[in-house]
């Protein structure tokens, strides 16, 4: 004879903590129910995934700019003075500095990047193996990115 | 007198599967609170900066990368066919990208003071005179890399809802297991963004 080792969970058995993990889980419902009118290519899901690398490796990108030229450097940070905190005139709190125009320009990447993907690709097929390739190309490039061969020599120079 | 296995357990004794999930809660519970407890630390720091952007900041990206490691640990899952999972791996998805962008946001708050000048205690000017490694090596990836987690999250969120519930189907086996991917990079993005922060607090606070 066979023990049965799992049960169908039963509501009143549930403990309060349990039931509201369990309503959190699915809040807000609608996201939680998905769309009712879903995609049926694979284009539209490489768009959003590679224009988020697209985006990353923007952002990596302008920093390498920015880091070996003071000239470059001002019009990096003039890209980004529209987020708060990006020039401060108090000494002792700081500002962001160039690192706003950074940020902005991983928003222009990728959300230039996206729509235009989007159009290309929405009744497109896009193979497993193009969408993994630039996935992993652009993230692993974008993560090296972060430590430059010059930068501990640039106080030097 | 002997008593028989069944005897020797009274009736009113939990089954053992509700103690697992009791203590499942109950330990998980616990943690998450412990956890969380951490950078409430920072309230007794002698430096007020400290004492204020390092408890928003870390609060932010602590809660942040919790979320984000439940959500990427719903890949596994998921990939292995346990489909029941999903619509709770679509909001947890929306809500992990949501606290992503206020650990950021927080982050942008704290980067302010770590830029002040090494006159007035600024940390990132001590770093590169003192300790340069922990600027180039762990400041540079930190600061960089958890804005990953952003673009990722709105992606995998954006996917998971307008696939439906048709990204489980054979054709669309590759859409999933990108965007479970995509869910894994950002726990991995989250953590060593975690780890790295608290590295650099370590060696010179706000």
């Amino acid at each position: 004879m066979t023990r049965q080792l799992s049960r169908q969970p039963q509501k009143e058995n549930e403990p309060v903590y349990g039931r509201i993990w369990a309503q959190f889980r699915k809040f807000p419902n609608g996201l939680a129910e998905g769309s009712q009118k879903p995609l049926t290519v694979s284009g539209p899901a490489a768009a959003a995934l590679i224009s988020a690398g697209i985006g990353c490796f923007t952002m990596m990108f302008t920093h390498h700019l920015s880091d070996t030229s003071k000239a470059r450097e001002k019009i990096v940070w003039a890209i980004g003075s529209w987020i708060p905190g990006s020039r401060n005139p108090s000494e002792l709190w700081g500002n962001i500095g160039s690192y706003t125009g950074k940020e902005t320009m991983l928003l222009v990447g990728w959300l230039v990047s996206w729509p235009i993907l989007y159009f290309l690709w929405k009744k497109k097929n896009i193979k497993a193996k193009t969408m993994f390739f630039w996935f992993f190309a652009l993230f692993i490039a974008a993560t090296a990115m972060s430590w430059h061969p010059l930068f501990p020599y640039l106080p030097l120079m | 007198m002997l008593q028989t296995q069944n005897e020797s357990i009274s009736p009113e004794f939990p089954k053992q599967l509700d103690i697992a999930k009791v203590s499942v809660y109950g330990l998980s519970i616990l943690s998450a609170l412990m956890f969380l407890f951490l950078p409430f630390v920072n309230l007794l720091h002698p430096s007020p900066w400290q004492r204020w952007l390092g408890t928003i900041h870390g609060f932010g990206a602590l809660l942040a990368t919790v979320v984000a490691v439940y959500t990427g640990h719903l890949a596994f899952p998921i990939l292995r066919g346990v489909t029941k999972i999903l619509p709770q791996m679509r909001t947890l998805t929306f809500w992990s990208t949501f606290i992503a962008f206020l650990g950021i946001a927080t982050g942008n708050l704290a980067y302010m003071r770590y830029r002040a000048g090494i006159d007035l205690g600024g940390a990132r000017a001590w770093l590169k005179e003192n300790s340069p490694l922990a600027q180039y090596v762990l400041m540079e990836y930190h600061e960089f890399t958890v804005l990953f987690t952003l673009p990722l999250g709105v992606a995998c969120t954006w996917i998971l809802w307008h696939y439906g519930d048709s990204i489980l189907e054979k054709q669309n086996r590759h859409v999933l297991s990108a965007t479970c991917v995509g869910l894994m990079a950002m726990m991995f993005f989250a953590m060593g963004g975690l780890v790295t922060g608290l590295g650099i607090a370590k060696i010179h606070a706000l």
